[in-house]
C-alpha cells in the first residue's frame, strides 16, 4: 500500500516536471534575449555576460556582486554603451523618441524582420565599502514583423531606470596543502522603475488609429535584488567557481497569455534567473589571459538551455584589452582602449537574439564609453 | 639633585621618542614602497604597447568603417592610444620620486647625506619629472596633430567633421612647439637650455586683442 502511494506521488512529479518542460515554450511564446543586460557595459557585452568570474577589473562588480571585495577602484564613472551601427541610433531614437507611424516602421523593416535597439547608461559612485549606480535609461526596442501576406508588428518598448546599491565581502580564506581558497559574497538591491509596451498591432492599424492609443506605455515599480557567491584560488589546477541568483523578487516576469502568440517575452533580463560560472585566469610577463564558462538557467537553477551556455576571453595588456565570447546565438569580438579618465570599446557581433526562431544570425556593432572622474 | 635627575630622565625619553618615531617612520616608508613595489609591477613599455596597438587599431577602422558614428568612435580610440603612447613615454623618462628616495634610504653604503647631497638629488628629480613631462605632452601632441591633419585631408571624413579635425589638430600644433620649446627652470638648470618660447596674449583696447608667441634663442 505504501509502495503505491509513493509510486503514485512519484509518478505525479515526474508527470509534472515532463510538463512542464513540455509547456515550457508555451509560457514563452517569442523568448527574445538580449546581450546587453540592466547594469550591463560594453565589457559584459563583449563577454556576453560570461564573466562572473573575472575579478580585479572595472567591470567585475556588474558580472558578479561577489566579485566586490576584489575591485579596487574609487570615485565616479559615468558609462554608456549600446548599438552603434548603420541605422541602429536612428531607429532606436526614433521608436523611443518620435510618434511611432507607419511610415517609421515600413523604414524599419525595409531590410530585415526583426530589428532591435539597446542601450544602457548609468552613474556610478564607488568606495572600498559600496557601490552606489543610478540607471537612468537601460532603453530596448524590439519590433518583430510577422505575416507578411498581412503584416503585424510585435513591439516591445521599455525603458528601465533604477538605483543600485552593491557591496560584497570576503567571507573566508582556506588554505590547504595545494591551494588557498577564497570565499567571497556580494549582493545588490535595487529599485527601478520599468515603463513599458509589449503590445501587437497590423500596420493597417497604424493607418486607422493615432499611436498614441496604440501604444500605451505602462509603468511598473518594484525593488529587486541580485546575490552572488565566488570561490576564489591561487592555484592552476582548480577552477575558479561562481553562482548567482539575478533579479530575486521581480515582478517583471512575462504576463502575456497563451492567446497572443507572438507577443514578446525577453529572457534574462528583467526575469528571475540564475547562473554558474567557472572561470580560469593566466598571468604572463606580457598580458594576463582570463577565460569563462557561464551556465544561465531560468528561475532558481530551474531549467537550462544548452543554447545559452556562453564561453568567453579576455587579454589585456597595459591599457588594452581582447575580448571574445561564442555561443549558439552569440558570437562577439571586442577591442576595449583604456586611458586616465576615458575608455572606449568597440565589438563587432554575430547575433540571433530571436535564437531558433530567426533565420539567420545578423551583424551588429556596439559601442562602449567610460568617463573616469 | 632630584630636579637635574628628573630633567635627564625627561630629555631621555624625549630623544628615545625621537629616535624611534625616526626608526619608524624610516621602517613605515620602506615597508609602504615594498608594498607598493609588489602590486605595480608591470611591464614598463606596456602603455606603449597598448597605445600602438589602438593607434594601429583606430586608424585601420577609420578607414575601413562606413558610419559616421563608428568613424568618430574609431578617432576616439587613435586619441587614446596617442594619449597612452604619451603616457608611456612620461612613465619611461620620469625619475619616479617615490623609487629614488627609497634607494637613498637602503643605499647600507651611506649612513649621511650632506645638504649638496639631497639638494643635487632634488633638482635632479624635478629636472627629470618636468623633462619628462614635457617630452610627453610634445610627443603625444604632434602625433595627435598629424593623425587629426590626416583624419581631415587623406582619410574620407564628413565636411563638418574635417573642419573640427583641422581645428583640433592646429590645437595640438601649437601645444607641440609651445611643448617643444619651453623648458622649466629646472629643466634648464639640469640639462641646459638650448632655445625658448613664451606664448603672450594681452588686449590692447577694446577692439584690439594680440596673442602670439616670442621666439628666443640663446647662443
Amino acid at each position: 500500500m505504501i509502495k503505491k502511494i509513493i509510486y503514485m506521488n512519484l509518478s505525479k512529479i515526474f508527470l509534472t516536471i515532463v510538463s512542464l518542460l513540455c509547456f515550457y515554450n508555451n509560457a514563452f511564446p517569442l523568448a527574445i534575449t538580449h546581450q546587453l543586460r540592466p547594469n550591463g557595459n560594453f565589457d559584459t557585452l563583449a563577454l556576453s555576460n560570461a564573466c562572473s568570474t573575472i575579478v580585479g577589473t572595472s567591470f567585475s562588480v556588474r558580472c558578479n556582486p561577489a566579485l566586490f571585495p576584489y575591485s579596487k577602484g574609487e570615485g565616479v564613472l559615468i558609462s554608456a554603451s549600446g548599438k552603434s551601427d548603420g541605422d541602429s541610433i536612428d531607429n532606436g531614437r526614433d521608436l523611443i523618441f518620435s510618434p511611432i507611424t507607419e511610415e517609421l516602421i515600413r523604414k524599419i523593416f525595409q531590410q530585415k524582420n526583426f530589428n532591435t535597439f539597446t542601450l544602457n547608461s548609468d552613474f556610478a559612485f564607488k568606495t572600498s565599502v559600496l557601490e552606489i549606480s543610478y540607471s537612468p535609461y537601460y532603453l530596448l526596442a524590439d519590433l518583430y514583423l510577422f505575416n507578411p501576406a498581412f503584416p503585424e508588428v510585435s513591439l516591445n518598448l521599455i525603458n528601465h531606470e533604477s538605483l543600485r546599491l552593491t557591496s560584497g565581502l570576503e567571507v573566508l580564506q582556506l588554505p590547504t596543502a595545494v591551494a588557498k581558497f577564497i570565499f567571497s559574497a556580494g549582493a545588490s538591491v535595487y529599485y527601478f522603475e520599468h515603463s513599458y509596451e509589449n503590445t501587437v498591432f497590423s500596420l493597417f492599424d497604424l493607418t486607422t488609429t493615432r499611436p498614441e492609443n496604440l501604444i500605451k506605455m505602462k509603468s511598473r515599480y518594484g525593488v529587486g535584488a541580485d546575490v552572488g557567491f565566488f570561490l576564489d584560488n591561487n592555484s592552476l589546477l582548480f577552477p575558479k567557481l561562481s553562482l548567482q541568483i539575478k533579479n530575486i523578487n521581480s515582478t517583471l516576469e512575462d504576463d502575456s497569455s497563451e492567446n497572443e502568440a507572438i507577443i514578446q517575452a525577453p529572457q534574462f533580463l528583467f526575469d528571475t534567473y540564475s547562473t554558474i560560472g567557472i572561470g580560469e585566469k593566466f598571468q604572463t610577463a606580457y598580458g594576463r589571459f582570463d577565460l569563462s564558462c557561464e551556465i544561465p538557467f531560468s528561475d532558481y537553477f530551474f531549467l537550462v538551455s544548452p543554447a545559452q551556455i556562453m564561453f568567453s576571453g579576455r587579454y589585456s595588456i597595459g591599457l588594452f584589452s581582447v575580448l571574445g565570447s561564442a555561443g549558439k546565438y552569440y558570437q562577439n569580438v571586442g577591442l576595449r582602449f583604456d586611458s586616465k579618465n576615458f575608455n572606449i570599446g568597440i565589438t563587432y557581433s554575430r547575433e540571433a537574439d530571436m535564437g531558433a526562431e530567426q533565420a539567420s544570425m545578423e551583424q551588429a556593432v556596439y559601442t562602449g564609453v567610460d568617463i573616469i572622474l | 639633585m632630584m630636579r637635574h635627575f628628573g630633567r635627564f630622565l625627561f630629555f631621555s625619553v624625549f630623544l628615545m621618542g625621537v629616535t624611534f618615531a625616526r626608526n619608524e617612520s624610516t621602517r613605515f616608508y620602506i615597508e609602504q614602497n615594498r608594498k607598493a613595489e609588489n602590486i605595480f609591477q608591470y611591464n614598463s613599455y606596456e602603455n606603449i604597447i597598448s597605445g600602438g596597438a589602438a593607434f594601429l587599431i583606430g586608424n585601420i577602422g577609420y578607414v575601413l568603417s562606413d558610419s559616421g558614428f563608428l568613424k568618430l568612435s574609431y578617432a576616439a580610440i587613435q586619441t587614446i592610444g596617442i594619449i597612452n603612447i604619451g603616457q608611456g613615454i612620461y612613465k619611461l623618462k620620469s625619475p619616479n620620486v617615490d623609487a629614488s628616495f627609497y634607494r637613498m634610504l637602503t643605499d647600507n653604503r651611506i649612513k649621511y647625506y650632506s645638504k649638496e647631497a639631497i639638494a643635487d638629488r632634488l633638482l635632479e628629480i624635478l629636472a627629470k619629472e618636468e623633462r619628462a613631462k614635457r617630452l610627453s605632452l610634445l610627443y603625444s601632441s604632434a602625433f595627435l596633430a598629424t593623425q587629426y591633419f590626416l583624419n581631415a585631408t587623406v582619410y574620407a571624413s564628413e565636411d563638418k567633421v574635417e573642419n573640427i579635425y583641422m581645428f583640433l589638430g592646429g590645437i595640438n600644433v601649437i601645444i607641440a612647439i609651445y611643448m617643444g620649446l619651453y623648458k622649466d627652470d629646472s629643466e634648464k638648470f639640469y640639462f641646459g637650455d638650448d632655445y625658448d618660447i613664451s606664448p603672450f596674449a594681452y588686449q590692447e583696447d577694446k577692439n584690439n586683442f594680440s596673442t602670439g608667441a616670442i621666439l628666443t634663442f640663446r647662443f
